[in-house]
Formats: structure tokens, sequence, C-alpha cells
């Protein structure tokens, strides 16, 4: 702008001083921007139910986990058991079935847990610790993708 | 909404071109260029939104707003030249409205009033004049030239008739407030009472 005064520009730079943006805006910004697209690619899996049952104190065959989720029209079921010290064995059944793909997530690395049939999955030697699921299903829907909330094994 | 790109800034370069710049590249499949637009422009964006008196987390709401807008759709912009422009007025239209009455607002006029320079902030604005007399330059403005002067430090080609809705002022009388409110800027730094 040829006839910009000079002066809005040191306005600009003091302004910038006096009531500076909050540093870490950015990056909340594109954590939300980030999260909308999480948001728009997968149904998200709520959780229905978890029941932690430590039916055998005195055997550790015994213990186990079950979590349910669900979504619009499809449901999960988790059964997470301790198949050697410090390692989980899951085992999965979906209705409607209609599995194509099942991988775990944890710490943001991925592994594919193996489809049995198109009802059910199931993944062995998993490290204990934060995971999520995500689950792809083809059905009269089409192909739907669905992201599980974080839960502990 | 208007093409345009609003002023570059001599110290912070210019900056509506690199966003240009970035923005083609997102377009084109390279996210982390929209992470750098975000980074880029965000800051400007700050002051436009905080010029309507926005309380803090009402100013980050609506800049958080505004980003998700684009990310969402950003045919939005035809183009990438005016991606500046169109931020500006986004972020513009959605403050106005935030800032309506019996919107929350900050608790004091610190919207409108500039905070005291902190030492670091100061050293960095030493220009012609020193941060500090500029800041009681600008304190001694009425909020009208205060939010103007704001606004069209960061964007010197604004929607004119918009800020005159806001402002309540007939947009016919825009541009001349706005050289009568850096006339009386600049009386004030040169030591001329502007109100003897």
């Amino acid at each position: 702008m040829p006839d910009r005064d000079p002066l809005l520009d040191e306005l600009a730079d003091a302004w910038q001083g006096w009531d500076p943006m909050p540093a870490d805006l950015p990056d909340r910004i594109l954590t939300a921007v980030a999260m909308r697209d999480v948001d728009s690619d997968f149904e998200v899996l709520t959780l229905l139910s978890r029941s932690d049952s430590l039916l055998g104190a005195r055997s550790d065959a015994d213990d186990r986990t079950l979590i349910e989720f669900q979504a619009r029209g499809f449901s999960v079921l988790v059964r997470i058991v301790e198949s050697a010290p410090g390692r989980r064995r899951l085992d999965g059944w979906c209705t409607p079935a209609a599995l194509v793909s099942v991988r775990l997530v944890q710490d943001g690395l991925e592994s594919a847990a193996r489809v049995v049939s198109a009802s059910r999955f199931e993944a062995d030697d998993v490290s204990p610790g934060l995971t999520h699921l995500v689950v792809e299903v083809s059905d009269d829907h089409g192909v739907r993708h669905f992201r599980s909330p974080h839960f502990e094994i | 909404m208007a093409a345009h790109t609003p002023a570059s800034r001599g110290s912070t370069g210019d900056v509506w071109s690199v966003a240009a710049v970035r923005f083609r590249g997102w377009r084109a499949g390279d996210q982390a260029a929209f992470d750098d637009l975000v980074r880029l422009l965000t800051p400007v964006l700050w002051q436009v939104v905080r010029a309507y008196g926005l309380a803090t987390a009402t100013a980050e709401d609506v800049l958080q707003d505004t980003w998700l807008t684009l990310a969402r759709d950003p045919g939005q912009v035809h183009d990438p030249e005016a991606v500046g422009g169109w931020l500006l007025t986004t972020a513009r239209r959605r403050a106005w409205r935030a800032g309506r009455p019996g919107r929350e607002r900050s608790s004091s006029d610190e919207d409108l009033e500039p905070s005291r320079p902190s030492a670091p902030a100061e050293d960095e604005m030493l220009g012609r004049w020193t941060s500090r007399l500029l800041w009681d330059a600008v304190a001694d403005l009425d909020a009208r030239c205060r939010h103007l002067l704001r606004i069209v430090a960061f964007d010197d080609r604004p929607d004119y008739a918009r800020i005159a809705e806001d402002l309540g002022m007939p947009v016919g009388s825009i541009g001349p407030t706005r050289r009568r409110c850096l006339d009386k800027l600049r009386q004030h730094l040169e030591g001329v009472d502007p109100h003897a």
C-alpha cells in the first residue's frame, strides 16, 4: 500500500508486545483441527460397560476383563485375559458380523488383530497399557470405520 | 467477500505472501503447510479479534472456530492470495458477533486499553518512539480510535462497511476518522496536546 502510514506499522509492532497471543494457542488450534479430522473419518464407539473380574484369586486363568462398546448399529465385546506374566490376550466379538479389519493402537503404534471370522477377532501377546481399537466393517451401509475410546488392558 | 491482500509489516515481513504460499502447499496435499499457516497468521488474527474487546477465552474460541471453518472447507478461498483477507474478515465477523452486548467480555476495559508493556517486549519495540511513549499516546485515544487503529494496523484494507456497522458509524466517516485518529496519535507523540 503506497499510502500506508508508517505509524500503523509501529502500532502493529507495539500491540503485539502489549497484548501478545497466548504462546500455545496455535498448538491448541491445530489439535482441535486434528480432532475434527478424526471425528469426521471415524464413527466413535462409546463405552457401554466394563467389568473387571477376579473370579479366581488363586487362578490367574480366570482373571478377565470384559468391555463392551457401541456405536450406531454396531457393537463390540472385548475380553482381555492375562496370557502370560505381563502379556495380554484379546478376544473380540462384533455384531453385525461384518468385520473387515481390527487394529490395536498403543502409544501411537498400530498392530493388526487376527480376524477369525466376520464376527470374531483375536490378538495374542499384547503389551499391557492404554489401548484403542480401530475397526473397519463392511455391511449394507458400506465401509465404515469405528474408533473406540482409550481403555487400559 | 472481497479478495484483498492485507498490508505487510516491516517487522514481520510479508506474512501475507508467505501465507498464500503455505495455503497453496496445503491445498496441494502438504499438511505441514497448514500447520505453518496457523502459526504464521494466528498472532495477527489475535490482534484483530482482541480489538473487539473479547475476553481471552472468547478470543481463543473465535480463532479456533475461524480455523476450523477454513479446515472444513478450504474451497471457500478461491484465490490463495486472498487467504489472509478471508481469515481476517471471518475472524472479525465472528469477533463482532461474540462481542455484542450480553456476551462475555473482558472483565475490565483491557480489550481496548493496551496492557502495560513488559520490559523484554519494550526492548523489541524501540523505534522512533519508545514503547512507553507510544503506549501513553494510544491510551490517550478514545475507545473508538483505539479499536479502529488496532484493526487497520493489521489490515489496512478492511471491510469498511462492516467496521462502520460494528462501530455504529456511517461508512463514509471511517476513512476520515482513521486519519483523525492517526493525527491525534501523532500530535501526542510530537508533544502537541490534541485537546488544546
